[in-house]
């Protein structure tokens, strides 16, 4: 579980690069979307990073270990 | 009456501050860690409020002002996730290890990791060096804000000496324990004056509707980013929250926390305050457009003050300004108690003078040597001339390209000492060369192409990293067991 959490935040994370709509003028919830976009993104990112904390926590540091052991679930 | 305002304000902070360092139990760990007792909310509150700075308020929207809309692409949404994620990869690992070994600082993990003390040395050096910048931007946000509020009837000089002085006061006495509970109130004023000064000032422009469509046919070019915000630019600026993993104030805060458990908070809550912060200063700063069409170069960084001087009545425009303080003096306070705790660890104990003063005595070499850097910096202040966006990403390209190594102290087994000193050396000799080719050049660039250097620098300090490690001998057995225990290897 952990290892497809990494792969989901890894693919999260390009969908940043919204190159396809750097000139477009329209609005998307009373904002320009190249703002509104990205305040969505941002949203989002609370959601994949609850997914992190929840299935790929690093229980082992409280044990003063490097930390790659298994989330408790 | 703004002025009483701010200086209430002030007062008030300082009472804070000076509140909680009446718990000091006079030790170099309590002094600079708080005994590593910080809970979750207090180390949220203390994490952003130390990362958000003059930087996020006024130099955001003057270089959105500036740019437009696309500011917050830019740096908002990237911080937001790539900053919680090095709380998760790094933060985290390095509070167990500084809590396991009892370390302080950043040069101490580094010197032991690396069996090294000129990597301790010179991590130190390079820290200070880099950190000047940023606390520049916070004095000189100080002095514009209290110009600017009071309609320039008090000098800039006046407003930074303030701010200077009362975080001096605070974190001397009270440690980070002042620090964080000062953090904690600062950053709660200056997320809720930041989203009611949006919505005052929005209200006084005719509402969000009315705002964006007069920008939008006045300056069409600020709406979209095509125009403003080249791609290598959005690429690149990627990179320069990863400066977020090398800051000695975060890392100091790292330590603070109370256990692995507090991390949570931070991590999950981290995008939803960025966004608290950066929707009004972005916006705010291409409204200004609307206001103050003409603002050129360092000018721009007073926009979002000028808005709230020619909107807000006298009592709101001081509650707002003093917004803008707390968000200087929650990053300012860490700042300067990071430093402080650098050179009391990393020279005064480590040099050998623990032996010859008391705990109580290195404690008060560092607040001489914290009092020192900011006089510095104050007289820096007098005479910077510059944008304080443009100054900060200065600061925080160092930062950036030094990631790299302690993503290999955490995560390669085998980073070598060498390799660790050629990533220094690339930071260092780069970090010169581009900012003396392009600190006084707007919108600099590598060679024009876009590309900023950060981007540069990341990649030869990886590259020199691993090269060298490859090339020259494993660290001993001893550290490694040391730093990456048996038990975990078999297990990972």
């Amino acid at each position: 579980m952990r290892r497809a959490v990494y792969a989901l935040v890894f693919c999260f994370f390009f969908a940043r690069y919204d190159l396809w709509q750097m000139d477009n003028p329209s609005l998307l919830f009373g904002l320009p979307i190249g703002l509104s976009y990205h305040v969505l993104y941002t949203t989002a990112t609370i959601g994949v990073l609850a997914l992190l904390v929840k299935f790929a926590w690093p229980t082992r540091l409280d044990d003063g270990g490097s930390g790659d052991g298994e989330a408790a679930s | 009456m703004t002025l009483a305002v701010l200086l209430g304000y002030l007062a008030l902070v300082l009472a804070v501050g000076l509140g909680a360092g009446r718990l000091f139990k006079g030790t170099g760990e309590d002094y600079f860690v708080a005994t590593r007792t910080i809970g979750p909310f207090v180390l949220l509150m203390s994490l952003f409020g130390t990362n958000m700075t003059a930087f996020s308020i006024l130099g955001a929207s003057a270089e959105s002002y500036r740019v437009g809309i696309g500011v917050f692409s830019l740096m908002a949404s990237s911080s937001a996730i790539v900053i919680p994620l090095i709380f998760f990869f790094v933060g985290t690992r390095l509070w167990a290890i500084g809590k396991k070994y009892g370390y302080l600082t950043q040069a101490q993990f580094f010197r032991d990791r690396f069996e090294s003390d000129l990597i301790g040395l010179l991590l130190f050096l390079v820290s200070v060096a880099l950190v000047v910048p940023y606390l520049l931007i916070g004095v000189m946000g100080g002095g514009l804000t209290l110009t600017q509020i009071t309609g320039g009837d008090v000098p800039s000089w006046v407003g930074g000496l303030l701010i200077s002085v009362v975080v001096l006061i605070y974190v001397t006495s009270g440690g980070l324990r002042g620090t964080a509970w000062a953090n904690t109130f600062q950053t709660l004023v200056f997320m809720v004056l930041g989203s009611v000064t949006l919505l005052f000032l929005v209200g006084q422009l005719g509402g969000f509707g009315g705002a964006i469509d007069r920008l939008a046919s006045a300056r069409p070019d600020l709406v979209v980013r095509s125009e403003t915000l080249p791609v290598a630019k959005f690429l690149s600026y990627t990179l320069i929250p990863l400066s977020a993993g090398m800051f000695p104030h975060l890392f100091m805060h790292w330590l603070s926390a109370r256990k692995l458990d507090s991390f949570k908070l931070p991590i999950l809550a981290y995008p939803l305050c960025m966004m608290i912060v950066w929707i009004p200063s972005v916006l705010l700063g291409v409204f200004g457009r609307l206001e103050f069409p003409n603002l050129e170069g360092a000018d721009t960084n007073g926009v979002l003050i000028k808005m709230i001087h020619l909107h807000a009545p006298e009592l709101l425009a001081g509650l707002l300004g003093a917004g803008v303080f707390a968000a200087v003096m929650s990053s300012l306070d860490s700042q300067v108690l990071s430093l402080s705790n650098m050179f009391s660890q990393d020279v005064v104990r480590h040099y050998g003078f623990k032996d010859q003063m008391t705990e109580r005595q290195q404690v008060l070499a560092g607040r001489l040597f914290v009092a020192g850097i900011i006089t510095l910096t104050y007289l820096l202040s007098l005479v910077a001339k510059t944008t304080i966006f443009g100054l900060a990403v200065w600061s925080f390209t160092g930062f950036s390209a030094l990631f790299p190594l302690v993503v290999a102290a955490l995560y390669w087994r085998r980073a070598t000492r060498a390799g660790i000193l050629a990533g220094i050396g690339a930071v260092v000799f780069g970090w010169i060369y581009f900012f003396t080719d392009g600190w006084q050049v707007p919108g600099y660039s590598v060679g024009g192409t876009g590309v900023l250097p950060v981007v540069v620098l990341t990649a030869a300090s990886a590259i020199a990293v691993i090269t060298v490690s490859l090339l020259t001998r494993p660290p001993s057995d001893e550290t490694i067991e040391r730093f990456f225990p048996e038990s975990d290897r078999a297990t990972g």
